[in-house]
């Protein structure tokens, strides 16, 4: 099918190979670790393996008692072995340690405050500068970790410094960790977490200067300060249930750990602002609207048909017009006060960034993804409600102005991009599954009217083009 | 139930349709006609509905304008007929839950303008007839189900040649890697059998494949030592000494024998393509119904390449006639013969066509396919159109729409409820679905071969394939279902997952599509219980972490 190869690799694009709409779709393959030699190997090592391009779908080491195949089989396990074999050294300099302080900021208003606060004191109603908020996306209620110092690569897109504490508390200048963050670097085996026995008065003493690290290393040793944690105390720390301060669900330090491994950048999604029970109005707004969409074209239908009443037609068009019976959707756009707010399962969780856009933590840009965390064993498929007041809490997303084009792939085009979408991630026990919803509009795209629709006219009509006499519609009209 | 597209794994480019399309003609003037019709003429109508454009005025051309006064004042004079013109006589069949339509003039018609119904002989267009006569070979008409029947015979006999090509590739890797001579004294000692060789005859143990070579009477004793130590070395065809009479033939004791120590014997062939399997071996009858059994190789016919099996091979794209099964019984004739139907089989045959009852005397074929519609489509031709009447088989009478409308919302439940219909009963919901994609444009057709309720074609089949699989939920949002405590059906996310596993396999797009139920209403005419209902679609598709990152 020529127009929906979006997603098919180049290489599977053959039609000799018919594992290719099966492969395409399988985005997890297991890792081939001959890639990551050639990686590994500097200008001085030299891999055995090599490093030549990976033939898709095709299980290669499925034994037929070849030693060809077995040596690329034991090239590859000794590529696997010499990367996992491969000594990871922590540079002391990248070393980081982070205190587990849970009820720093326990006394912070919680997000949903602070940004209805921020909001309604600085620009009142545009959703898009909303992220470019400072206060936005601090969540300093949530962050559990202060960490020492605040350098590496990593915290490029990690936590935060919480300035809008009064001066000379304890904690004020640090960065602080929300709970997945934390639990990604521990796993990642970049930072130290360390449980406190003192204060934090103690750990982080008369925090106002930018050399207090240094220095009360020097003045107490570090075990009379605390005591390093484990991985599984980490996890017992970190994990728990929705709406616990200070952690987070498994299901969703999962997908976050899996969108971080895969390269993203994820921050937590703002939630959004908590408004005066306005459903009513929508409710009638909508129905307004559709009532205008009816009053203006409201023919009388025949009770038992036939809808298209016996008469001479010149076009099409209002044969199909008198056919438009049922309720079409006409996606809109709508004003930030009328956003419904959605439930929980179904809600905006993570914001989502490509690994290539330039990032500021404290400025994000507009996210490239939004998404969602559903558990597949305790949630069905979302119903209508579920689903429309998710996607109306993404932000409006219209296919590309191209209205003059009529051919068929721009409809499939259009049609498929959609007006909003968001993305599901569907965890079934640590397996994550994403799925992306986009809101349609069948009704916009009138088949009818369009007259160069049809996929095959172009190529098999040379002399047909122009349709006169039975044909569908005249040229002139 | 109904499309003429292949679904199978999506081959890009819809070619059956088209093909099959320039010869599809209006019977009455099948022979008048040149043989080429572009599609777009033939499917021109969307709707078994006539229009009458007014020919267009070009400003630069001020004759046209006589053109368009012309047209329009003989249309006014003499008044073409009310659209629709023709209306379809249909006939109820309870038994089938479908609505028959048996004048060919109308199943034409129905097909051809708007794709309505299938034939009940066919996949898709009711082309039984025209089947019918190329299988008899009257007339070169092409039919789509041949050209896809063909298409499926050429894919999968390049799949079996592929997969021949890869075991053959294997099989060659692995005699290359066989054929390595051992070197010194100690790697031939180490060798699993030349110990024991060396025990038993101590004048020939380093050179066994010369012993064999030279006295056959030596090759049956030592035979059985080197087969019963060969399985870790290569497993290459082989035929098994179990057979006494086998040191008749020299030809095969020559290759077992060479298999172990090949370079020794300095005068076989090294090239790979003389290997002992690909190699033509006339063998005698017997030897060929002792060994069937424990090797899966047949070699007696010139065509052994393509029917030597290996335990790891795929199977045979003709299973049916595949040679293994016939020869046990020692019947070699039997077996060698039906080797050429196997290799290249005739397309026609696999074809299940419902034969009917005709005298191969008779040429002329009666045409007993009628067409079938499903109860949305004849509803929509009924309540939409107007251009269909349905015809009650008790009474002989035309049913009226309302008691078609009743019929088909009593017989859509399970078992038929009499009394109480609801607003979100299956007929309603998918009527309500199939209308709306009708109005627009789209040609809906049933997609129970996809999983789906429905596949939409964006101008009919036969130009190109379905890109949207509709999957249709009902959702309750109205206060009234709340207070019933009515919700929609759990689904699971598994089921979900498997739809759209198997539409992106197909390379279509599933679409979800919900109906908004309204409340129980006093209305009782489709109109106004139609309008109520809202449709909502969302495309589902799934997104991979690691191809959308940049």
């Amino acid at each position: 099918m020529p127009f929906d190869d979006e997603d098919l690799p180049p290489a599977s694009l053959n039609s000799a190979s018919d594992d290719a709409a099966f492969d395409a779709e399988d985005g997890d393959k297991a890792q081939d670790f001959r890639l990551f030699t050639s990686l590994l190997a500097g200008p001085g090592k030299k891999s055995q393996a090599s490093s030549k391009a990976i033939r898709r779908g095709e299980k290669d080491f499925e034994s037929h008692g070849t030693r060809a195949q077995e040596s690329v089989l034991e090239s590859s396990r000794s590529a696997m072995h010499e990367v996992l074999s491969y000594t990871r050294q922590h540079q002391p300099r990248n070393a980081l340690r982070g205190w587990y302080f849970p009820d720093r900021w326990a006394d912070m208003p919680p997000e949903s405050d602070s940004t209805a606060d921020a909001t309604t004191n600085k620009q009142s109603s545009d959703r898009s500068t909303k992220s470019g908020d400072p206060v936005q996306g601090l969540f300093a209620r949530e962050r559990v970790v202060a960490l020492e110092s605040d350098k590496g690569t990593m915290l490029s897109s990690m936590g935060r410094v919480i300035t809008s504490a009064e001066k000379s508390t304890p904690g004020r200048l640090k960065t602080w960790l929300l709970p997945e963050e934390a639990l990604f670097l521990i796993e990642r085996g970049t930072l130290d977490l360390w449980w406190p026995a003192r204060g934090i008065e103690e750990v982080f003493p008369a925090d106002d200067g930018q050399e207090t690290s240094q220095m009360n290393a020097g003045k107490l040793e570090d075990y009379e300060l605390g005591v390093p944690l484990s991985l599984q105390a980490a996890y017992a720390l970190f994990i728990g249930r929705d709406g616990e301060r200070g952690k987070i669900s498994l299901e969703k330090y999962q997908v976050y750990a899996n969108l971080r491994r895969t390269g993203y950048r994820v921050l937590r999604a703002t939630p959004l602002i908590l408004q005066s029970p306005s459903s009513q109005t929508t409710r009638s707004l909508w129905q307004w609207l559709f009532s205008l969409l009816h009053n203006t074209s409201k023919p009388r239908y025949p009770e038992y048909g036939p809808l298209v009443r016996p008469g001479l037609y010149r076009s099409y068009v209002p044969v199909f017009e008198q056919l438009a019976l049922i309720q079409r959707h006409k996606p809109s756009p709508l004003p930030p006060s009328e956003v419904p707010q959605p439930e929980d399962p179904f809600k905006i969780h993570f914001y989502v960034w490509k690994s290539t856009s330039s990032f500021m933590k404290t400025k994000p840009p507009p996210p490239d993804f939004q998404m969602a965390v559903v558990d597949a064993r305790d949630s069905s498929i979302p119903t209508l409600e579920q689903l429309d007041n998710l996607l109306l809490s993404t932000p409006w997303d219209p296919p590309r102005n191209d209205e003059g084009k009529h051919g068929a792939g721009f409809v499939y085009k259009r049609l498929k991009h959609g007006w909003r979408n968001a993305i599901l991630a569907i965890v079934d026990r640590g397996l994550i599954s994403y799925m992306r919803f986009t809101e349609m509009a069948f009704g916009e795209e009138l088949l009818y009217e369009n007259i160069n629709v049809r996929p095959k006219a172009k190529r098999g009509g040379r002399g047909g083009r122009g349709r006169g006499g039975g044909r569908g519609r005249g040229r002139g009209r | 139930m109904a499309n003429v597209e292949n679904p199978a794994h999506g081959a890009p480019g819809p070619e059956t349709p088209p093909k099959s399309g320039h010869h599809k003609q209006k019977q009455d003037k099948a022979s008048a006609r040149p043989p080429k019709v572009p599609l777009h003429q033939i499917y021109a109508l969307p709707a078994p509905l006539r229009t009458f454009p007014l020919p267009s005025f070009y400003p630069n051309n001020p004759l046209s304008l006589f053109h368009v006064l012309w047209a329009w004042t003989s249309q006014v004079l003499s008044p073409p007929p009310a659209e629709p013109s023709v209306i379809h006589q249909g006939h109820w069949s309870p038994e089938t839950r479908s609505v028959h339509i048996r004048d060919p003039k109308s199943i034409r018609a129905l097909w051809e303008q708007g794709f309505f119904g299938k034939g009940n002989y066919s996949r898709s267009e009711p082309n039984w007839l025209k089947r019918e006569q190329s299988r008899q070979g009257q007339g070169d008409k092409k039919v789509s189900e041949l050209v896809t029947v063909q298409r499926r015979e050429e894919r999968k006999m390049m799949k079996w040649d592929r997969a021949r090509k890869e075991q053959e590739a294997i099989l060659k890797t692995r005699l290359e890697e066989a054929w390595v001579a051992p070197v010194g004294p100690k790697e031939l000692l180490a060798l699993p059998n030349s110990l024991r060789e060396l025990h038993m005859s101590p004048l020939g143990g380093l050179t066994n494949g010369h012993t064999t070579r030279d006295g056959l009477s030596h090759t049956t004793a030592t035979q059985t030592q080197i087969d019963s130590t060969r399985p870790g070395v290569s497993s290459t065809n082989i035929p098994s000494p179990l057979v006494p009479e086998l040191s008749v033939n020299g030809d095969l004791i020559d290759e077992t024998a060479k298999v172990p120590f090949p370079q020794l014997n300095g005068d076989y062939p090294h090239s790979p393509s003389e290997t002992p399997t690909t190699k033509p071996v006339g063998t005698s009858p017997d030897i060929v119904a002792s060994t069937l059994k424990r090797r899966k190789s047949v070699r007696f016919s010139p065509t052994v390449e393509s029917t030597t099996f290996q335990l790891g091979d795929p199977p045979s794209p003709h299973i049916g006639s595949s040679t293994n099964g016939k020869v046990p019984n020692g019947d070699v004739n039997h077996g060698a013969q039906s080797l050429p139907p196997a290799v290249d089989g005739d397309p026609s045959e696999v074809l299940d066509v419902p034969v009917a009852p005709e005298s191969p005397a008779a040429s002329e074929i009666v045409d007993r396919e009628h067409l079938q519609l499903t109860p949305e489509e004849a509803f929509y031709l009924v309540f939409g159109l107007g251009a269909l009447s349905v015809i009650d088989p008790a009474s002989g009478e035309n049913m009226a729409a309302q008691n078609l409308f009743h019929l088909f919302r009593q017989l859509s439940y399970f078992p038929h409820k009499m009394a109480s219909l609801r607003p979100d009963d299956p007929f309603l919901v998918q009527y309500a679905v199939y209308h709306h994609f009708r109005s627009l444009g789209w040609v809906p057709r049933p997609g129970i071969k996809f999983g789906v309720d429905w596949l939409l074609y964006i101008g009919g089949p036969v130009f190109s394939h379905a890109e949207f699989a509709v999957m249709v939920l009902p959702a309750y949002t109205d206060p009234y279902w709340k207070s019933q405590g009515q919700g929609p059906p759990k689904k699971s996310w598994q089921w979900l997952h498997s739809i759209n596993r198997v539409q992106s396999h197909a390379l279509k797009t599933l679409v979800i599509v919900y109906v908004d139920i309204p409340p129980p209403t006093q209305a009782s005419d489709p109109a106004a219980l139609l309008k109520q209902y809202k449709i909502r679609e969302f495309v589902m598709k799934r997104w991979l972490s690691n191809r959308s990152r940049d």
